[in-house]
């Protein structure tokens, strides 16, 4: 019985470290990718970038961050005004109507300066992984705000 | 000693044609093997054959291993593939952030 029981624990500890070895084998890549924190790291791996693209790439980020973050102001700055009124106001008010449509401006330009931007990144990507990283961010013009989960990965590497 | 010495005389006649028994090797490998036997068996070695006794309890054990590392491995493999899924969908959710001012508020505003 004794004999029994150790046999058992030893095949069950030879399971577990080799299943934990391969789960970090396997995972070595993502969790490095992960670690850095810039999205550009992986959106270089992800769609295959030469040094010289993801450079570009990273031109192109750069160079969008300040007017990624000028929209976000305007969009906060929108929201606390409503959230204000709504709170303090029992009825709908021409202010409201006001920033209803400011924000519906707003979103205009969000999605104009987004769609932009990702023409822009696609067309540094050779053609396949350009229509993918569209296809990856498509959602996001079309329901801003909202995360979308990615294409499954075997598609990812067709 | 005299060159012409009887005893030199005999040796030199002398021959000897020993008879070697029909079992005589096996015999002496038995014997070694029975010593062996005998002796003590003691640390890891001691353990091992008192764990696994016999040449079956090898193999089993030895086929046993081999299916638990097959499936530790190929488990392993895929709660990885898993994982990485996983951590791809939070790598696209935070490039898809640094791009949709809508979602770097959103998120932001949850925190």
């Amino acid at each position: 019985m004794k004999r029994l029981l150790i046999i058992v624990l030893a095949a069950l500890a030879l399971g577990a470290a080799t299943y934990f070895l391969c789960f970090r084998m396997a995972t070595v890549p993502m969790r490095q990718m992960a670690s850095v924190n810039n999205e550009l790291v992986w959106l270089a791996t992800e769609f295959h970038l030469s040094p010289e693209q993801t450079k570009r790439v990273e031109q192109l980020h750069s160079a969008y961050e300040p007017r990624c973050m000028t929209m976000c102001r305007k969009i906060a700055e929108n929201s606390a005004q409503l959230d204000r009124l709504i709170t303090t106001k029992h009825e709908f008010t021409p202010e409201m109507e006001r920033l209803l449509r400011d924000s519906a401006e707003i979103q205009i330009e969000c999605r104009r300066e987004m769609l932009t931007h990702i023409y822009a990144v696609a067309a540094v990507m050779p053609p396949e992984q350009g229509a993918r990283y569209i296809e990856l961010l498509k959602m996001q013009v079309l329901q801003p705000g909202t995360p979308h989960a990615p294409p499954a990965a075997g598609h990812a590497h067709e | 000693m005299n060159a012409n010495d009887p005893l030199r005389e005999r040796l030199r006649a002398w021959k000897v044609e020993p008879t070697i028994p029909n079992r005589f090797h096996a015999d002496v490998w038995a014997r070694i093997r029975e010593r062996e036997e005998a002796r003590e068996v003691t640390g890891w070695a001691g353990f091992l054959s008192w764990l696994f006794p016999s040449r079956t309890a090898w193999q089993l054990a030895a086929v046993t291993a081999a299916v638990v590392v097959a499936v530790g491995a190929g488990l392993g493999n895929i709660n990885g593939g898993w994982a990485n899924e996983r951590s791809r969908a939070e790598l696209a959710l935070r490039y898809a952030q640094s791009v949709d001012p809508y979602l770097q508020v959103t998120l932001s505003s949850a925190k």
